[in-house]
């Protein structure tokens, strides 16, 4: 079923946690609530699963209004972020919890909750107090009791963010595998950007309990609409500047001092003598000669190979920091005080005006 | 909150943690509300305004005779706990021996034993040996009651308190003792602060042993508000009892205040 | 025999520092506690012929001294139900509640301890007589169509002595219930219980250590407590405390007092035990977890 978030806001007192969110999430998609701690993510899956009453707005599942539905009343399965298994219970019965508040009875309990273990690789460890379980164990447990119930809205709360690095992505890969599997409309919430694009279908970004923008991977990769987004997906430069003229939809800007660059479709307000700064991806650098024209002319500071790519980090002619990354063979013989020039792929410049 | 207010369990849960605030406060509230009536009789509600008996107490010298004997022995009770209790519970912390829990279950016991059990065996202790004399008999026993609050309130400080601290200032060329004073006690003094605070008011407070072993001629205040209460309802001393709640209430905001509650908590 | 956990300290230090920390407080509690309570278990075992079980016989023969202690108990037992009802609900609300407030209750329920016992049970005598507000208020709402005497009741001493035990109560389970991931709650409310059902199977069922660690606790004090019975309970509502008393300042038989103390003593310790195993193995999962 899907699930339609409209207007949701909760405030406490003159604090808003969450103000007027909306969201559509189709049937079988997962929603990525991203942004930074406090940013109203983690309130807005709480409102979600019944937990926090919304000040206003409404939350729709397929074509039930649940605003007000208590959370036990909710079809909703959800992975905690410390797992909250309960302490006292085997991994069997935390599985089987809530089959039992749902009168299954005890053969088809005993048997749904052995396929989940089975699913799930658990199949060892089903008498074993949580305690006596490892973290990604732990995590597989939470996942099997969230998924036995089938819910049909599935809730994950940065339930990833207590496993080590490589173990993360691997779960993570298989949790998109379990909900494409279970048809699950699901919302996730997490504020590390690789993971929401990843596995979601769509990302909400969030900050300071506002929705910043909303769309897939790539629309807010490459078109993010301010500059936080910019910011808070994938690392960024920001080149600070002026717009000189309009040339139609396309507009001409003096950037980092002195360059004189073409921006495509700034927007309307970006009109002559207008102040702000345009985005550039260290990924949509490339090395040119220190002479050539349409470069930005760079001092090498420190460059960091990563293997795959090299992370050239150098300055410009106002005193500003800029990192390109270039491929490895490029950035041989570069040396820290060897003068570089810096083109921008076209398109690459995006322009934010000053607020 | 998990559970909503507005749903009947909460309602039910609300309403019972109302009910026990109620009655926790009440019998204080009497304390303080009663001795402003002005009926000569203590009565609660009281009927009438009158301050003349909270001002006859504040002017009544074997109140405030007591009141000076009381200050005097939880002052005096309240610092030989602290240093004791302490520099034991240093030791309890920094050193591992055998038989270390033992000696810690027996210097906590006395939290334990019944104050009256304590105060019987103790009379008996110093009619037979005659030892200790005066007011020292009662500060004895105190000290033997409030070392437990001590240690209790400080040993959990001492062990959350990283070791390393302590290594780096020996590194640095302070002596074992130096190291204690410099480096131990500034950084776990709310602890040992929130502990004497709390062996002075339980030496304040405490009655039964102060009923056994206090000298016949200078009782303490609590010893001299049990029998004024127990021969009849003067107000006044509703009064003198009131008068002690406003002050441990008033104590107790500034001490708040100043923050030394926030290393007791934490 | 002690050795400092670390190495740097030289070797006279580590042989005299720790004989000179406990020292003091080793020396105060052999004279002024383990010496006295030593003599105290002498003194109840003996006579002027010697070694003798007499005062425990005494105790054991008489009817009057079994209902003084069957009282006792139900004393401990009333009072340990009163602030177990009122006690639970409270602590679970201040461990729950997510505002500034919860600091301030807290306070609010520590006042009450920084009050001596004798000044709290003084409020409830003036409840408590003839034409008191609980005579005046059983009357209007019903309850009673004459004057209540609540004084030298045990009802009265149940009321008043609960009300002196409340606080311990709260705040011992103040800390268990704090320690208890609220999460949980929320994830048997996810998993479709009701909310009474989620804290019964999981709340309650998590503190019930902490809970009757609690109650021994305020059980164990309950039976010890002196000043609450002697002013409010008077001579109609002796208990253990109050007949120790009797015996030894009234009637000056200290022999039979110290076996009567000893027999409380042996009672209260004996919880104690109880206690502190029930705390250790909780501090043992936690540490597991």
């Amino acid at each position: 079923m899907d699930i339609q978030l409209q207007n949701l806001r909760k405030t406490y007192g003159s604090a808003v946690a969450v103000a007027d969110m909306s969201a559509k999430i189709p049937q079988g998609r997962m929603l990525a609530l991203l942004g930074p701690s406090g940013c109203g993510k983690t309130t807005t899956l709480r409102m979600v699963a019944g937990f926090i009453a919304p000040t206003s707005g409404s939350i729709r599942v397929g074509a039930t209004d649940i605003t007000t539905l208590p959370a036990h009343k909710r079809d909703t399965g959800l992975v905690f972020q410390s797992y909250a298994l309960f302490p006292h219970l085997s991994a069997a019965e935390n599985i089987a919890f809530g089959l039992r508040r749902r009168g299954v009875a005890r053969a088809e309990r005993e048997q749904r909750v052995t396929a989940m273990l089975d699913k799930l690789k658990l199949s060892g460890l089903a008498d074993r107090l949580p305690r006596q379980l490892s973290g990604g164990q732990q995590q597989r447990v939470a996942v099997a009791r969230a998924l036995v119930i089938n819910p049909s809205i599935l809730l994950l709360d940065e339930p990833f963010s207590n496993l080590d690095a490589k173990l993360r992505e691997s779960t993570g890969l298989e949790m998109s595998r379990l909900q494409r599997e279970f048809g699950l409309t699901s919302i996730f919430v997490t504020h590390d950007q690789t993971e929401a694009m990843s596995i979601a279908d769509t990302i909400a970004v969030m900050k300071d309990g506002e929705l910043q923008q909303i769309g897939s991977a790539s629309e807010i990769y490459e078109r993010p609409a301010n500059r936080f987004v910019a910011d808070f997906i994938g690392r960024a430069n920001f080149l600070a500047g002026r717009i000189l003229r309009r040339e139609g939809q396309d507009a001409v800007a003096e950037l980092a001092a002195g360059l004189e660059m073409r921006l495509l479709d700034p927007g309307a307000a970006a009109l002559p003598g207008a102040q702000g700064e345009a985005l550039l991806r260290p990924e949509a650098i490339a090395l040119a000669d220190h002479a050539s024209p349409g470069s930005f002319k760079a001092t090498v500071e420190q460059i960091s190979y990563q293997g795959a790519i090299a992370n050239l980090h150098a300055r410009l002619a106002d005193g500003s920091a800029i990192v390109a990354s270039v491929p490895p063979e490029d950035a041989r013989g570069l040396a820290p005080g060897k003068l570089v020039g810096l083109a921008p792929k076209p398109a690459a410049l995006i322009w934010f005006a000053k607020s | 909150m998990t559970i909503s207010f507005r749903s009947p369990l909460g309602f039910v849960l609300l309403l019972l943690a109302v009910l026990a605030f109620g009655y926790l406060l009440l019998p204080i509230l009497v304390v303080v509300a009663a001795p402003l009536g002005d009926t000569g009789y203590l009565a609660f509600p009281p009927r009438g305004l009158t301050f003349k008996w909270y001002a006859a107490a504040l002017h009544d010298t074997r109140y405030l005779s007591a009141l000076a004997v009381s200050l005097r022995i939880a002052l005096t009770s309240a610092l030989i706990a602290c240093t004791i209790g302490v520099a034991a519970a240093y030791g309890l912390t920094r050193f591992s021996f055998p038989g270390r829990r033992l000696l810690e279950a027996i210097f906590l016991s006395p939290l334990i034993l019944p104050t009256l059990v304590l105060a019987v065996g103790l009379t008996l202790f110093f009619t037979r040996t005659g030892l200790l004399v005066g007011s020292w008999k009662l500060v004895a026993a105190h000290v033997i009651v409030c070392t437990p609050y001590v240690l209790r309130v400080s040993l959990p400080v001492l062990r959350r308190f990283d070791r390393s601290l302590e290594e780096a200032a020996r590194n640095l060329g302070a002596s074992p003792v130096m190291a204690f004073f410099l480096v131990v006690l500034p950084v776990v003094r709310p602890g040992i602060v929130a502990g004497t605070v709390l062996a002075f008011i339980t030496s304040f407070d405490e009655v039964v042993l102060a009923l056994f072993l206090a000298e016949p001629g200078a009782p303490t205040l609590p010893v001299m508000i049990y029998s004024a209460v127990q021969l009849g309802f003067e107000p006044s001393v509703a009064a003198v009892s009131g008068l002690l709640v406003l002050a441990t209430l008033g104590l107790m905001i500034l001490y708040h205040l100043l923050g030394t509650f926030g290393g007791r908590r934490n | 025999m002690t050795k400092p956990e670390t190495k740097g300290g030289g070797a006279r230090w580590a042989l005299f520092a720790p004989a000179l920390l406990f020292a003091p407080c080793a020396f105060v509690y052999a004279v002024f506690f383990i010496w006295p309570q030593a003599s105290l278990l002498a003194i109840s075992a003996t006579d002027a012929a010697g070694l003798t079980l007499a005062h425990y016989q005494r105790f054991a023969g008489d009817s009057y001294y079994w209902e003084i202690l069957g009282r006792t108990l139900g004393l401990g037992a009333a009072v340990t139900a009163i602030t177990l009802v009122l006690g639970v609900p409270t602590a679970y609300l201040l461990a729950r509640v997510q505002s500034r407030w919860a600091g301030f209750l807290l306070l609010l329920t520590t006042f009450p301890l920084l009050v001596s016992a004798v000044v709290r049970s003084f409020g409830w005598m003036v409840l408590f007589f003839r034409d008191g507000l609980l005579s005046h208020g059983l009357m209007a709402l019903g309850f009673a169509d004459k004057p209540v005497q609540t004084m030298y009741t045990m009802a009265g001493v149940i009321i008043a002595l609960a009300q002196v035990l409340l606080p311990l109560m709260i705040l011992t389970l103040h800390g268990v219930f704090k320690s208890i991931d609220r999460d949980l709650e929320y994830a048997a409310m996810s998993l479709g219980a009701r909310p009474i059902v989620a804290l019964g199977l999981v709340t309650l069922r998590l503190a019930s250590g902490g809970i009757v660690a609690g109650s021994l606790l305020v059980f164990s004090l309950a039976i010890s407590a002196f000043a609450t019975p002697s002013l409010v309970g008077g001579a109609r509502a002796n208990v253990m405390a109050t007949a120790i008393y009797e015996q030894a300042i009234e009637l000056l038989d200290w022999p039979f007092a110290a076996a009567l103390a000893t027999i409380l003593l042996v009672t209260v310790l004996a919880l104690s035990l109880a206690y502190g195993a029930l705390l250790e193995g909780r501090g043992e999962r936690e540490a597991a977890r």
